[in-house]
């Protein structure tokens, strides 16, 4: 939708070739943008799950005639010329400030289950006393945009920000981190209007700095389970504010098969990580050992990598390079196909762990290299993930091929031989790893990034006041 | 600010003649669909012209942000009188 959209910006008329089932997320896609009926052909199911007979015969059949329509069909409506903009909004929303909903709280929580604009659970009704109390010590213009969601088109700003926090009870206190996800949001690298994506990734914040421990954040025993309140209502507020400001509901923008919970946020232990000389998840983003910084990414699966046994890096690297591997799958198209050099599974790592790693004389980045030599699949396998079974990667190359082209470095074709063993991610660097959870349990865990789709990236979490609302009184003279 | 109400640009009066350019996310069969839309199209349109997807590249790619916003100027040098793009699945 979005080449359409542009297209049509451009003032070219478009057809967009849509699955059936799709059409509520591209008309949504199209409103998000202004425009009320792009021109749509829909194909007769799901293209994936036809037999080549079947799937010509209905495009030929259905689908031609749709968009031959399309293109030379209704003109589009008279009025303002192609593409271009009107006075009005389309979105006929209730303004920022207007009172929605009044009554008690359990009729402020029936409305708002009613309208779609909570995640199930009892929210906090965001009364404008309260907004503006969430943001009153922070220095904050209310109304300042930070951005613009792509899906929905609707402006990121501090007061929508808040609205959301007062939701999903928030502190004031975490206004910055707020403030910092929705930058990341707003940053085209980190994609959010990909944050309704079939597949159902969901996006996780983890925090690095002095702000995790200062503000309450729980680094320790489940420290990726709702139940602190700081870790559960900034992830919670995360998913509110991409349903309720990003559009991403299953009516609107999301077009998870199934989708995740929200997840918490992580915060790591930066004690441990101190006490072994690591550096922290944001310093693989630029920013230095004790910056108060949060990263976002989107994840797909996740799986534990429980019990692992040994004293020595030699025998517990296998395993977490076995929990990597096995934790791949499809997603292995962001190394090469629908992302370039862009999976990143991020394994976690419990405080032990890291320093029976830390004892064996192993940085963080021995250790991403030694994962990079056990986090291995047979070549075969790689070629099916990304190609025959899902259908992922155009023209389904083999690695060989792709390696001959340039496009990934020689460790995957290393020998023609099917069965050779061939790395998960493009380079060491790739692993993304954190150190979190029980200080005294033995267990692991790793998540698949869905790569473009939600791609790391990290900002700083600026706690000065802000000076927005300052006005300056030139001296007189 | 928010959403701001757009048209839709005009339809063509007429397919034959016209110059039509295919985009794709490389995904979901449009390997497949697209050459059977280009032959159809051909066939039912003497004159018409197709610019194929390859010429405009991944539309879904890790390029996608850079691409389309390169697309206009795209559409505009290879004188495109519109487009039909795939696949959203």
């Amino acid at each position: 939708m979005r080449a359409s959209i542009a297209a049509e910006m451009a003032g070219v008329p478009s057809v967009s070739i849509v699955c059936s089932g799709f059409e509520g997320q591209a008309a949504a896609t199209g409103r998000g943008h202004g425009f009320d009926e792009l021109q749509l052909a829909v194909t007769t199911g799901h293209v994936d799950a036809q037999d080549r007979e079947q799937l010509i015969a209905d495009f030929e059949n259905h689908t031609v005639d749709q968009i031959i329509a399309g293109l030379v069909g209704a003109a589009a409506p008279t009025g303002a010329g192609s593409g271009t903009d009107t006075a009005s909004s389309v979105s006929g929303e209730p303004s920022a400030v207007e009172i929605v909903a009044a009554g008690d709280i359990d009729e402020i929580n029936r409305v708002f289950a009613e309208r779609g604009w909570s995640d199930g659970l009892p929210i906090i009704p965001p009364t404008r006393d309260r907004v503006e109390a969430f943001i009153a010590a922070s220095g904050h213009d209310p109304w300042k945009r930070l951005g613009i969601a792509k899906s929905s088109g609707r402006d990121l700003t501090v007061w929508s920000v808040a609205v959301n926090a007062v939701m999903a009870g928030c502190r004031p206190e975490q206004l910055p981190i707020l403030l910092a996800a929705t930058e990341i949001l707003a940053d085209p690298h980190y994609g959010m209007e990909h944050s309704g994506n079939t597949t159902g990734a969901d996006a996780l914040a983890i925090l690095n700095g002095p702000v995790a421990e200062e503000l309450g954040f729980n680094h320790g025993p489940g420290a990726l389970r709702d139940g602190t309140p700081a870790n559960t209502s900034v992830g919670r507020w995360l998913r509110l504010y991409l349903r309720n400001v990003g559009g991403f509901t299953t009516d609107e923008h999301d077009k998870a098969t199934f989708g995740n919970s929200f997840r918490v946020v992580l915060a790591e232990d930066e004690r441990a990580l101190a006490e072994i000389g690591w550096p922290p998840v944001s310093a693989d983003f630029g920013f230095a050992a004790g910056d108060d910084v949060l990263t976002m990414a989107r994840f797909n699966s996740g799986a534990i990598i429980g019990s692992v046994f040994g004293s020595t890096p030699a025998e517990v690297l296998p395993y977490l390079g076995d929990g990597l591997a096995r934790i791949s799958g499809w997603d292995l198209t962001h190394v090469h196909g629908l992302g370039h050099g862009q999976y990143r599974p991020l394994l976690v790592l419990s405080p032990i762990l890291a320093r029976t790693l830390a004892a064996g004389g192993m940085s963080k980045d021995d250790v991403k290299q030694a994962l990079f030599d056990h986090a291995r699949i047979p070549a075969w396998r790689f070629e099916k993930l990304i190609g025959q079974w899902s259908n992922l990667t155009a023209g389904r190359p083999r690695l060989l091929d792709v390696v001959a082209a340039g496009e990934l470095p020689r460790a995957f074709a290393e020998s023609d031989d099917p069965d050779r063993l061939v790395p998960i991610v493009t380079e060491p660097s790739k692993f993304v790893i954190a150190v979190a959870g029980d200080p005294s349990r033995t267990n692991a865990y790793v998540l698949s990034n869905d790569g473009p789709h939600g791609d790391y990236t990290a900002k700083l979490v600026d706690r000065r006041v802000a000076s927005d609302l300052v006005c300056e009184v030139p001296a007189d003279g | 600010m928010g959403v701001q109400s757009r048209r839709a640009a005009d339809r063509l009066t007429d397919l034959a003649g016209a110059r039509i350019g295919f985009l794709w996310d490389y995904l979901f069969r449009g390997d497949e669909l697209f050459p059977v839309l280009d032959r159809e199209l051909r066939r039912r349109y003497p004159g018409i012209e197709i610019v194929g997807y390859e010429v405009f590249g991944n539309t879904h790619g890790p390029d996608e942000v850079e691409r389309i916003a390169a697309l206009p100027e795209a559409l505009a040098e290879r004188r495109i009188d519109a487009v039909v793009s795939g696949m959203g699945c």
